[in-house]
């Protein structure tokens, strides 16, 4: 899908694949036996390899996911996967289930149907929307009324109407802030790369990855072989098995590079270094990323809005023991000695110019 | 207060003239709308529905962010850390053009050219073309594929082909013939002689596009060197200079405008330049003294110098007609000076500078300011050599022509002649960048490299000696000239010491153990060949220092043994020499010079170039001819008349300066076959070019002119804004300054007493950048333009546009005359935002859009910029640009894209500078001082916990300016370069009557006169 902000196409689309998702999966056998087949719990093929993306991560591979891999189930079958399946997250999931030639077949033939589509987002009830559009029905509702129907008081038209503007107003305001600016922006990535269990649970630096942190401009994605540089190593992961990691592992083995969705976008007329804030500013990555530690799948939890940026640095000192700043700005670093100032923020020595960062 | 004058109306008191009302219509933003022209104006509707359009197009743009991905390497390349730039050095080398560079760039994508300091040659100068270089690397029209008779094919199969053949013809005693430019290299020429050494009676035929042949011949006879000298202008108290533009093209400007400048201060010994010619040249401009000539009274000129000299010295007297022109004193000046003078000539005639070789032996120059111990190897190109080839070709007798890198249908004397012989060739074989004039006759076309893709070594000058290193793989499926040799050379052939592996390592390793047993030994610091190999590379030179006349046993392995002393024996007689009169009929003769922008035409299809204006006559995107205004008088033609002479239809321009009964033309332009840009540009001079003696005499040809009545619209940049009648360039004399060093400047003081402002004055304690510009040395070459479009993503917006005032160069010269029209004295004056620190512009942003820093810069903030141009119309310099179109395709709102010259492929993208924003339609940019490099320097500076060295901050134009006239740096610093400039009694503000407080600082124009 090409875009993050357009209701109404995705609701278009929505539609669209739902129907055909149905037409096609109740067509073929296979599919079928994909949504009926069931392990020893009970679960079926759809409730791990899913249709549609969930709020929340869903560790395992989605039925499009699987779709990817349509010609190599193919030519090798998929029956080996519940015989003998792949680690101890697929052995514990595929336990249980029977298998069948003409259900294998179906399985991959209708999983070769769905190749090239992806899963699909839950579509969340846009009330925002609703009540945007519905301030303008009610408005008119209220013209009707008043010409056609009048049993309302005057009084009370007379406050409904400057309310129904009020809110038409605040949320136009509002989304005319906000716009194009992509604050809790989650996207689907490539990969179920997860910062939690790199940073958190195996206690990796930001800066093992993002090494140019400290180096310059930006901050980087590490390349395919510095991931290698431990899944050579570590080819099953605790909650995707092998089937996530086995990406890395082509990737590297093809020396293709993974086009990860970037989240954190500046537009381009914004100069951003992030050696200056982390090293020469000492921020933390937290500051601006916010709680990485604990996300599966990044999120951008602040808006990078110019206010936000220029906010911190009204509030931000600056670390006075750099020469550089003890040459040229020696009346602060004055006053700072004598004790006429606690501390000189940022936009004390130009954090409020243009140019720092509009060039 | 001396009088300047702009051009000629202004001269004469016409005022000068407005685009007309019906250009002014096309001005307007109705004119998207074509076909609503035809009604004259566009009505109310129509502004309704453009404003609908625009409404609509601005909503749908803004519901949608378009999805970005973020692809890191996948195996990350050691040296690069994305968002931070690196820089290499190598060298600059297009035919025997010549430069020690730093490459800049950027995610494995060059995208600046620096100069380099640590070279001896071009000391960290470029030329506006060697700038403009990188953007030839990303040219959508270079061969992508081996080509055979028009069709891509592999490259196995032509190389399978062509090897064959060239073994069958070597077999059977057939003719093959490889035609290069002059090879400097010197690994290449044992490239070369291994290739010679595979098929035996290989012949090798060396031709430069623009011949020195005349001066070669002519020193093999003098000094029994067949090369060119290395000159030493900075050893020269006099340079007298007949029609040579050594700060402009000829032969090593760079170096030339780097020696000549560091002449230039007038607290030093001061040279002085007298230039004797037809044409207004670059070095003309910059003369203490011009006297103008037609190109046929050179020799007599000359003649009457030698008679002069011969007297004085040797006592002899030599019979030699009346000099036709007034050159009274410059013997007497040239005799005074003896020993520290310099004459030269740019005349291809070899008797002529058999003349010039007697006359600076006879002053004893040689040994002094014309040495041959680091002689120049860049130009060994001898026309007779080509005149043979072309004759037997014609004859036949010619069974394979491979050519490297030249264009001779374009560039030889004799195109037809030459593209006839091409024809009757069995195999030709063509190996260069890019579609030309030659590469259309030519069978198989193995196109190479770009040289900032290629591996290659040059040695210049004797014994100095530079790398070139490619900065990214080849973008097509190209392959290097010297790699393409060695495949169909025997496998070792030309190798020295017959390394199996190297022939592997293609020409890399031929080079690097080239170097190890061939170079390594002129030197004792490194012993082994890795560390010498790589220190090399890292500096991209390698200048040794050997004992006059050692030579390093000649590692050049074709030049013949230095012998730099004269040689009286040569029979010389300056009465039988043939000075070339001139020959031909008509009124006018031609003085043919390759322009500033364009010269030889090599690099016809770039954009920036052809948007480059011409320093002297402002016009870009043209070659005209051009007349003296007494001339032109006579002819009733004004500046756009189409005349016709030489059997050719010109426009002509009137250009002040040019000497009477002469007609200049433009070399390089009229190219038939080049990519899109530069296709059919201006008109083809070369088929005036005419053989006296077997060499190419570019001047002389005598024609007639008449008027055809048709006219043509020149995009001229000079006389949109006029500033007359204020003392924007001040000068002064010498002698005068010597006197009073505040001389010329002393409104300087009379306006500092009167300052007065209604605002509080500005304070700026922490940095305060500021700029410094000496007009003394600054010669007006046009580096700094260049530099500055490469280091600030401006883009080019074609002819029709530059002509109705749109220009977008931050960065311009502004070129004044004094004077008499006939003889005009010629100042230059770079102007860019001057930074002011009362800057009428931020006052009337309705949005402050612009607005001063702490640091004294003038920002400008795109993403505030709403585009009322208020800002503009109150710049009192006239130095904003804005965007009336979609130059760029960036912004949110696409279409009314004007893109003349391709810039916005997605390949010649790959040259913008990631580091500064690309700018969309609607918004006024100026110069920024290089924001980008301030924030890098300071950045770094802070991470090394130091303060800012004044060395290591450089804006793109100061970087690189081979005269080293622009200073750049923090007048808080009171040790830095800036603060001393700015004591200096030279030292005055542009407009500073209007007491704006510029950060530019000019300093004024010291000519070396008695005045």
């Amino acid at each position: 899908m090409i875009t993050k902000q357009s209701p109404g196409l995705k609701l278009v689309l929505f539609c669209m694949l739902g129907v055909s998702l149905v037409m096609q999966g109740y067509a073929s056998e296979g599919g079928k036996n994909f949504s009926r087949m069931a392990n020893s719990n009970g679960e079926t093929c759809v409730d791990c390899h899913y249709f549609m993306e969930s709020d929340t991560i869903n560790w395992n591979p989605s039925a499009m996911d699987l779709a990817s891999r349509a010609q190599i189930y193919a030519e090798d079958g998929i029956s080996k996967y519940f015989t003998s399946p792949e680690g101890d997250v697929m052995k514990k999931a595929h336990d249980g289930y029977q298998i069948s030639a003409g259900d294998e077949s179906g399985i991959i033939a209708y999983l070769a149907d769905l190749e090239g589509t992806s899963p699909s987002k839950v579509k969340h009830v846009k009330w925002r929307l609703i009540l945007f559009a519905g301030m303008f029905v009610l408005l008119i509702l209220l013209r009707v009324e008043k010409r056609r129907i009048r049993v309302l008081p005057k009084t009370a038209r007379m406050l409904i109407r400057p309310l129904i503007w009020t809110v038409i107003l605040v949320i136009a305001l509002q989304d005319a802030v906000g716009f194009n600016r992509s604050k809790n922006y989650e996207p689907v990535q490539p990969i179920k790369f997860s910062h939690s269990i790199h940073y958190t649970d195996n206690k990796i630096d930001c800066n093992y990855c993002h090494s140019g942190v400290t180096k310059g401009k930006n901050a980087g994605i590490p390349p395919v072989s510095l991931c290698m540089n431990c899944h050579k190593h570590q080819q099953e992961g605790t909650r995707t098995g092998f089937f996530e990691l086995r990406k890395i592992v082509q990737a590297a083995e093809d020396s293709i590079p993974i086009r990860w969705v970037r989240v954190h976008n500046l537009p381009d007329f914004t100069y951003f270094n992030h050696m200056q804030h982390v090293t020469i500013g000492g921020v933390e990555c937290a500051t601006c990323h916010g709680d990485v530690e604990n996300m599966h799948t990044i999120k951008q939890v602040e808006d990078l809005s110019m206010g936000w940026c220029i906010d911190c640095h009204d509030i931000t000192s600056v670390d006075f023991s750099n020469e550089y700043y003890k040459l040229y700005y020696p009346a602060y670093l004055d006053s700072l000695q004598t004790g006429k100032l606690d501390s000189v923020m940022v936009s004390d020595i130009m954090g409020r110019e243009c140019a720092v960062c509009h060039y | 207060m001396k009088e300047y004058w702009k051009d000629l109306e202004a001269k004469n008191g016409n005022p000068v003239q407005l685009p007309d009302e019906s250009a002014r219509e096309d001005n307007s933003i109705f004119s998207m709308f074509d076909d609503l022209k035809e009604e004259g104006f566009a009505s109310r509707r129509d502004f309704l529905k453009l404003c609908g359009f625009s409404f609509t197009v601005a909503a749908l743009a803004s519901c949608q962010t378009k999805i970005r991905k973020a692809v890191p390497y996948a195996v990350a390349p050691l040296e690069i850390t994305p968002g931070e730039a690196n820089y290499y050095a190598s060298s600059f080398m297009d035919g025997s053009d010549y430069c020690s560079v730093v490459v800049k760039s950027r995610e494995g994508r060059p995208i600046k050219i620096e100069g380099n300091p640590a070279s001896g040659i071009s000391m960290g100068g470029t030329t506006a073309r060697v700038q403009a270089s990188v953007l030839d690397l990303y040219d959508t029209s270079r061969f992508q594929d081996p080509l055979k008779n028009g069709s891509t094919a592999g490259w196995s199969d032509v190389d399978a082909e062509i090897k064959s053949k060239l073994a069958e013809i070597s077999e059977s005693g057939g003719t093959i013939v490889l035609l290069t430019p002059t090879i400097y290299s010197p690994s290449t020429e044992a490239v070369i002689a291994g290739f010679q050494g595979t098929y035996p009676g290989l012949e090798w035929v060396q031709y430069d596009a623009h011949s020195q042949s005349g001066m070669l011949e002519a020193n093999l006879i003098s000094f029994g060197v067949k090369a060119l000298p290395d000159y030493r202008f900075d050893k020269a108290d006099l340079l007298v200079s007949f029609g040579a533009d050594f700060l402009g093209n000829w032969i090593s400007p760079v170096e030339y405008t780097k020696q000549f400048s560091s002449r230039r201060n007038p607290d030093k010994e001061m040279n002085e330049l007298i230039q004797i010619e037809s044409n207004l040249s670059l070095t003309g401009s910059n003369a203490d003294r011009r006297i103008q000539i037609k190109p046929s009274e050179e020799g007599a000129v000359l003649l009457n110098i030698y008679k002069d000299v011969a007297k004085e010295v040797e006592g002899i007297s030599v019979a030699a007609p009346a000099s036709p022109v007034d050159i009274s004193g410059v013997s007497k000046q040239l005799l005074k000076a003896k020993g520290k003078s310099l004459l030269i000539s740019a005349s291809n005639n070899k008797d002529i500078q058999l003349l010039v070789n007697e006359i600076n032996q006879l002053l004893g120059n040689i040994g002094e300011t014309i040495l041959f111990d680091n002689y120049l190897r860049t130009h060994v190109g001898l026309d007779s050599e080509m005149s043979g080839l072309v004759e037997r070709m014609k004859a036949g007798e010619v069974d394979a022509l491979l050519v490297y890198d030249v264009n001779p249908v374009y560039h030889w004397v004799d195109p037809i002649g030459f593209a006839e012989g091409m024809k009757r060739v069995g195999m030709t074989v063509y190996l260069g960048t890019a579609p030309d004039e030659t590469s259309e006759l030519a069978g198989y076309i193995c196109p190479v490299n770009h040289y900032l893709e290629s591996w290659n070594d040059a040695e210049p000058k004797k014994n100095i000696f530079s790398l070139m290193q490619p900065v990214i793989e080849p973008i097509f499926n190209t392959r290097q000239f010297q790699d393409t040799l060695l495949n169909w050379s025997l496998a070792g052939a030309g190798l020295l010491s017959g390394d199996e592996e190297d022939v592997v390592a293609g020409f890399y390793g031929f080079l690097n153990a080239y170097w190890t047993e061939k170079l390594m030994p002129l030197q004792a610091v490194h012993m082994n060949p890795e560390p010498f190999f790589d220190h090399s590379l890292r500096e991209g030179i390698f200048e040794p220092e050997i004992a006059a006349g050692l030579g390093g046993d000649d590692t050049s392995g074709s030049a013949s043994v230095v012998d730099s002393g004269f040689d009286p024996a040569s029979g010389f007689d300056p009465l039988k020499l043939d000075l070339g009169t001139g020959s031909g009929s008509g009124a006018l003769e031609f003085a043919l010079y390759e322009s500033i922008a364009m010269g030889s035409g090599r690099q016809a299809n770039n954009p920036w170039l052809h948007e480059l204006p011409d320093p002297v006559s402002r016009i870009c995107w043209d070659n005209y001819g051009l007349i003296s205004p007494k001339q032109a008088g006579e002819l009733g033609v004004s500046s756009g008349d189409i005349v016709e002479a030489g059997s050719m239809k010109m426009p002509v321009y009137v250009q002040p300066g040019q000497a009477y009964g002469t007609l200049g033309l433009a070399l390089g332009y009229g190219r038939e076959i080049c990519g899109p840009v530069g296709k059919n540009i201006g008109v083809n001079a070369q088929p005036i070019l005419r053989k006296v003696n077997d060499n190419v005499l570019y001047s002389g040809w005598k024609s007639d002119i008449s008027k055809t009545g048709e006219t043509h619209l020149f995009a001229q940049t000079q006389s949109h804004h006029s500033m007359e009648g204020r003392a924007l360039v001040r000068e002064a004399g010498l002698k005068a300054y010597k006197e009073d060093p505040a001389a010329g400047n002393e409104m300087h003081t009379h306006f500092e007493e009167h300052k007065g402002s209604l605002y509080d004055e500005r304070e700026f304690p922490h940095h305060h950048w500021g700029m410094a510009i000496d007009l003394s040395s600054c010669t007006g070459c046009a580096n700094c333009v260049i530099a500055c479009q490469a280091e600030n993503n401006i883009p080019v917006v074609g002819k029709e546009e530059v002509s109705r005032v749109h220009e977008m160069h931050w960065l311009r010269i502004d070129r004044y005359f004094s004077g008499d029209e006939e003889d005009p004295e010629v100042v230059f004056q770079p102007v860019m935002c001057q930074h002011c620190d009362n800057a009428p512009c931020e006052n009337v942003c309705p949005v402050a859009a612009t607005n001063s820093s702490s640091e004294g810069l003038n920002q400008m903030v795109y993403n505030r910029c709403i585009g009322t141009r208020y800002c503009n119309n109150n710049c009192p310099y006239k130095v904003r640009r804005f965007n009336w179109f979609n130059y760029t395709e960036a912004g949110a709102m696409s279409g009314n894209l004007r893109d003349k010259a391709e810039m916005t492929t997605d390949l010649r993208r790959m040259v913008l500078n990631p580091d500064v924003t690309v700018r969309s339609q609607g918004v006024i940019e100026k110069c920024s001082f290089c924001i980008q490099r301030i924030q890098s320097a300071k950045l770094s500076a802070k991470a090394e916990n130091r303060g800012i060295k004044d060395e290591e901050l450089q804006t793109a134009c100061s970087q690189s300016c081979p005269a080293n006239s622009i200073v750049f740096g923090d007048m808080n610093d009171p040790k830095s370069e800036i603060s001393k400039l700015m004591e200096s009694g030279r030292r005055y503000n542009l407009l500073e009557e209007v007491y704006t407080k510029p950060s530019v600082h000019y300093l004024t124009k010291i000519r070396n006169k008695n005045t």
